[in-house]
């Protein structure tokens, strides 16, 4: 699928006296990186539908239960901060996924790990309101999830 | 604007943990402003990477569902002492940041 450019491209290839001194500032960091930025993958982002989402994450490998363990608090004061461990169990982990079902937009983050790092992964999180929290490990032939009920007092989307 | 990039490890029984604060706003686009009653536009991380001696060892692709001021952790099996880590992050708005430390 043809994704849009990052805008982070369009800024530093127009030729605009901003964007030219937004560039200069980037520079230092960014040069060496630039081109190797993986292209944020918009549409699983943006997707609602949570099957769809996950065949287009995973597609047919199939999912089973455990393997990893999601630690989440049963009860979030502030939805604008929940705090989420993901621990997977399985060898050769290739992704961890974190999704929400009822945020707005289900699909929280997408973690690529290589063979120097461990299936952890630690992150807060925001959360409209109540709603199932679901972690899934992918392996190469399979993936692993566990699903944890957060309830949310206040909601974090600024209410 | 400059968005400050802190990051810190530690290593126990030869697991590194790595440690990222960003100080940013993860503004989602959907929330509308109390004084201006505007729609604040969406501005969050997109893509933030965790490289060891610039190999990047963990790439997470973020969505505006992540808090304000972002702080992850990850865990890196291979570091020793005196390696490079480094952490790079790309915002919507194509601002980056960087950040290194030796792991000690």
């Amino acid at each position: 699928m043809n994704l849009p450019r990052r805008t982070f491209l369009k800024q530093a290839f127009s030729g605009s006296a901003l964007a030219v001194a937004a560039g200069a500032g980037l520079l230092r960091p960014a040069t060496a990186l630039a081109h190797t930025w993986p292209v944020w993958p918009q549409a699983v982002f943006h997707e609602k539908k949570i099957p769809v989402l996950l065949h287009e994450l995973f597609g047919h490998r199939p999912i089973v239960q455990g393997g990893l363990h999601l630690h989440a608090p049963l009860e979030a004061e502030n939805g604008a901060v929940v705090p989420m461990v993901l621990e997977s169990h399985v060898p050769h982990p290739e992704k961890l996924v974190l999704t929400v079902d009822n945020n707005p937009f289900p699909l929280v983050t997408i973690v690529h790990l290589t063979p120097e790092a461990l299936g952890f992964f630690n992150v807060r999180i925001k959360m409209g309101k109540t709603s199932m929290v679901h972690a899934y490990v992918a392996t190469k032939d399979k993936v692993h999830t566990m699903a944890r009920k957060v309830k949310v007092t206040i909601g974090g989307c600024g209410g | 604007m400059h968005i400050a990039t802190k990051m810190k490890t530690r290593t126990m029984h030869g697991i590194t943990e790595v440690l990222v604060l960003v100080n940013h706003p993860m503004d989602t686009g959907l929330v509308r402003s109390k004084v201006t009653h505007k729609i604040i536009p969406a501005h969050f991380i997109e893509t933030l990477t965790v490289a060891v001696n610039h190999k990047p060892a963990v790439i997470t692709d973020m969505s505006i569902a992540i808090s304000k001021d972002p702080l992850i952790a990850v865990k890196l099996t291979h570091a020793k002492k005196g390696d490079l880590v480094t952490v790079d992050w790309i915002d919507n708005k194509g601002m980056t940041g960087h950040a290194q430390t030796h792991v000690s």
